[in-house]
């Protein structure tokens, strides 16, 4: 047999990566593709017995408790769904700054703000806000990217708003505590959903033809409208109160929380009369699939970095990076913002945070910077990571509800501002840590 | 429509209908049923919270119970996925592409497909030999080394090697049906556009 | 280098233990005129924790500096040599068991049919434990909620009279601020202090007199095989070593950190007298025997623990 170990860790990295983007250019499947090139590797590099590498880390990967936080999320947010919750919400905030220019946008954000304190998954609440808030926008005639881009980047922010499955999964990869990234990620959270806000205000107020007011028809036929505000205010209320409170006060542990969330939600729609058999066994097969495709990509990933680490890339990366960086710590920061804006392009975050963050998170450890902070600033990266070409889920989300006649090219084109105010927000948590540590 | 159904219509492109062979049906059938265990995770693991705080008395078996039942729903869950053609996938050129070039590549990935799963097979049949018998070659299911002790270990090593066993009929009967559609296009009997 | 060992730790790399483990390593380099060199990988880069015995029997990894405990689901002597709950209060009564009181042999039997040579046990320090409230003796653990690891330490603490809550390690901090559990089995006394756990749990009993972890550094046979006898005996000198350096490190750690603790007036340091160790040795001494019913193994683990500490008056 051959050994492919004689290339040596530079050019098997290279050719690694090579082989890694040639198959996913091909269409093949994330998962099957971070996984087939790591038994390929551990073939080529160790030989045949080594393969239970690969399945003993794909035990390792399914069995971590914390990981059960991840399927009661997208159950939450598939309950979410089928219950009248979010219209509800939606509803009641559409009183809020309807005579102000891109007040429905501003109205989107501050849904997206809510939902996005509730679940902490990305996927559900981009497809709401586009069922929702896009074709509202679009009828008043806003202007196509700019609602297109609110309601995308909005729907992304379920991510990086505790809770998050991007800080659960990196809390687990760096072992510090989940409780601390949440509290470290609220205000950059919220430092990121008031750019948006600006922005549209700012754009629309430079350019009032950006989002026609509504006629006084339609705002005479809202104000008729009953709308139960306790009620629609009162259940998103009530499990944001369950899910960050249980976790905030220690109560309970972050999966414990999760599943708590979705007994609130479960009870929010039995009380409104909405719970049924149907839409429980809906909602688990949702969790089935999604879970099914996440945890796989994961699977993927830690089958590529456990075969990396053996043929010594840890080193080899650490090297590489320390001497590019000449020992600077800013310099060090920034090519790991590099490294991390170009794997999120072609990568699903899941495996790059796996790929990345036992190799990061102990050089920034080593330099002395604080890994809670790097935290807060993995997350945001991976909001840019959600956003970008040409592997970008919030755009495939939405692309799945929206009208027909909107592309993916145009999605795309629309999220470019919002992805510059993603890195700006990026720059100021990473040149003042205190946004994320002002609690310390 | 329901919003998660519409999901991924675009980012998981269809190359066939989800459930195409006979195995995928019937893994949907199965899997349709053990989502269930998921809200069941849920209520153990809200009894477990309510012991604790309301009576004083966690247990010892809920956490490692819903570790075990997630993580075996995870597993089974690539398959199920597998099954639906719900993995995503970076679709820049699989879209633009002709549907005989589109052919093509499906039978590439159904091949790379069968790899992964038959090298995996190996090392999971490695891996649940060593969880299941001792070094000198006695039955011991290797346990979780807990107060409780339950031998999930050894069950979860031994999911992993019957789903990817699966796993491997699936690409294979995957890469029968894309030849079947290859000579579909090359009859004509497919238009080729 | 001749030869070239890849060794998985369990410790993450930013961890002190595990830089005590890479200079280890860097002095075996040096000793063998770089014939021999140690690669220490951090827990979890190639494989998790729990699957290293699996790994040097597949010849994966080449060795593993890890605690014996975690292959308890493989065999419960396994978890009863590696943490053997309430029999020593000193780093150095462990470490005279195996290298010198009958431990070596069978640790060396135990890892024998994994073709895995045992080269030498060492430990960390005797974890301290970590109170909300004054813990003076066994009686005062009754109806404590104390959060413990799963398997032998929950049930010994059990059989105490204590109330065990099994919670990840990273919800400790947490749990204890807001009142969740009144006590922590974590870890030594300096890794304590510099988290704060003193702080928020201001009775901590230091000297500790529950967990002291066996820590061993084994490598794969057929590896060691080949090894000439001047390198093989390199590095059991070098183990011997490890194990008085990484020992005698952290006490100084600890000490300063005591000393550090005494400066508070918040905190108030407890130390048990021998009569409650005796006491605690000898509930736990039950649930070893409990534990040692498990496998044959685990029955000579018992058998020849017992002995030594009946033999040095421990008992
Ligand atoms: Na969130
Ligand atoms: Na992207």
């Amino acid at each position: 047999m051959f050994d492919l170990s004689v290339i040596g860790i530079a050019y098997g990295s290279l050719l690694m990566l090579g082989l890694l983007i040639f198959l996913l250019l091909t269409g093949m499947q994330l998962a099957f593709v971070t996984g087939l090139v790591a038994l390929v590797f551990t073939i080529g590099w160790f030989g045949v017995d080594a393969m239970p590498l690969i399945t003993s880390r794909m035990y390792s990967f399914v069995n971590g408790y914390v990981f059960l936080a991840v399927p009661m999320f997208v159950l939450m947010a598939a309950l979410l769904d089928r219950s009248g919750i979010a219209v509800d919400l939606f509803d009641a905030m559409k009183k809020v700054g309807r005579k102000l220019r891109g007040g429905v946008a501003v109205q989107t954000l501050v849904v997206a703000v809510i939902l996005a304190s509730m679940s902490g998954v990305i996927g559900g609440e981009t497809v709401l806000l586009g069922i929702l808030a896009l074709p509202q926008m679009l009828r008043l005639g806003y202007d196509r990217k700019l609602a297109i881009g609110t309601t995308c980047a909005g729907g992304a922010l379920g991510t990086m708003m505790p809770p998050s499955i991007v800080l659960i999964i990196y809390g687990m990869t760096a072992s510090v505590s989940i409780g601390e990234l949440f509290k470290a990620a609220f205000l950059p959270a919220a430092i990121l959903a008031g750019f948006y806000v600006a922005y549209v205000l700012i754009r629309c107020y430079l350019n009032p033809s950006l989002a026609p007011l509504p006629s006084a028809e339609e705002i005479a036929a809202d104000d008729e409208r009953d709308i139960n505000y306790l009620k629609a205010l009162f259940f998103p209320g009530l499990t944001v109160a369950i899910v960050l409170g249980s976790i905030y006060t220690g109560v309970a542990s972050v999966t414990e929380a999760s599943a708590l969330g979705v007994v609130g939600i479960m009870l929010s729609a039995l009380i409104r009369g909405e719970l049924n058999a149907e839409m429980i066994k809906d909602s688990a097969k949702a969790t089935m699939q999604t879970c099914g495709m996440i945890i796989w990509i994961g699977i993927g990933a830690s089958a590529l970095v456990g075969v990396y680490n053996l043929m010594g890339g840890i080193d080899f990366v650490e090297s590489v990076i320390l001497s590019l960086s000449d020992g600077h710590v800013m310099t060090t920061v920034l090519i790991m913002m590099a490294i991390l804006l170009v794997l999120g392009m072609f990568l699903d975050w899941v495996g790059v945070a796996l790929l990345t963050m036992p190799i990061f998170v102990p050089i920034i450890t080593n330099l002395g910077l604080d890994p809670i902070w790097f935290g807060v600033v993995f997350c945001l990266n991976m909001q840019v990571s959600f956003l970008s070409p040409p592997f970008g889920p919030a755009a495939f989300y939405l692309k799945s509800v929206a009208p027909k006649d909107i592309s993916l090219g145009e999605i795309f084109s629309a999220l470019v501002p919002f992805i510059a105010l993603q890195v700006v927000a990026l720059g100021l948590v990473i040149a003042f840590p205190q946004l994320a540590l002002w609690w310390k | 429509m329901k919003a998660q159904e519409r999901i991924h219509e675009e980012a998981v492109r269809e190359a066939d209908a989800p459930g195409r062979t006979w195995l995928d049906r019937a893994i949907l059938r199965v899997g349709n049923l053990l989502s269930l265990l998921f809200v069941f995770t849920v209520a153990i693991s809200f009894f477990e919270i309510l012991m604790r705080y309301l009576f004083n008395a966690p247990t010892i078996w809920v956490h490692e119970s819903a570790a075990f039942i997630g993580g075996s729903l995870f597993i089974i869950g690539g398959a199920y996925a597998l099954a639906n053609n719900k993995h995503v996938r970076v679709v820049l050129i699989y879209d633009v592409v002709s549907p005989r070039t589109r052919c093509f590549l499906n039978i590439f990935h159904a091949l790379g497909g069968l790899l992964f799963a038959g090298m995996l097979a190996y090392g999971a049949w490695m891996m649940t030999t060593n969880a299941w018998l001792t070094p000198l070659g006695e039955l011991h299911p290797e346990s979780s080394g807990s107060a409780w002790n339950p031998i999930f270990p050894a069950l979860s090593k031994a999911l992993i090697l019957l789903v990817v066993c699966v796993m491997f009929i699936q690409f294979l009967l995957h890469l029968i049906d894309d030849f079947r559609q290859l000579g579909r296009i090359n009859r004509g009997e497919v238009s080729d556009v | 280098a001749d030869f070239t060992f890849k060794v998985q730790s369990s410790d993450p790399s930013g961890d002190k233990n595990f830089q005590i483990q890479q200079q280890w390593a860097e002095r075996v380099g040096k000793m063998s005129g770089g014939r021999l060199e140690i690669k220490l990988l951090p827990v979890g880069s190639v494989i998790k924790h729990t699957e290293t015995l699996d790994a040097i029997k597949m010849g994966i990894l080449d060795g593993h500096v890890t605690a014996t405990a975690y292959f308890s689901g493989k065999d419960p002597a396994f978890g009863l040599i590696g943490n053997t709950v309430g029999a020593w209060s000193d780093t150095s009564q462990l470490l005279q068991y195996i290298n010198y009181g009958g431990g070596y042999q069978v640790m060396t039997d135990l890892y024998a049919p994994y073709g895995v040579k045992f080269v030498g046990g060492s430990t960390t320090g005797v974890e301290s434990f970590v109170s909300k409230v004054p813990v003076d003796g066994v009686d005062d653990l009754k109806g404590l909620k104390l959060r413990a690891p799963e398997g032998l330490v929950q049930k010994v603490f059990a059989a105490a009279g204590a109330a065990p809550v099994n919670l990840p390690g990273s919800e400790v901090f947490t749990a204890l601020s807001k009142g969740v559990i009144d006590a922590a089995d974590y870890t030594v006394f300096s890794t304590n202090q510099k988290a704060g756990l003193n702080d928020i749990a201001p009775h901590p009993v230091q000297p500790g007199f529950h967990s002291l972890p066996l820590i061993d550094v084994s490598v794969s046979q057929k590896k060691w095989d080949k090894l000439p006898a001047d390198l093989q005996e390199i590095l059991t000198v070098s183990v011997r070593d490890f194990a008085q350096d990484i020992t005698t490190q952290l006490r100084i750690a600890d000490q300063q950190a005591v000393k550090e603790a005494q400066s508070t007036p918040d905190i108030t340091i407890h130390n048990w007298s021998a009569e409650e160790r005796k006491k605690f040795r000898a509930i736990a001494r039950s649930q070893w025997e409990e534990f040692a019913k498990g496998s044959d193994n685990a029955m000579k683990v018992y058998q020849s623990i017992t002995a030594y500490l009946e033999e040095n008056g421990l008992l």
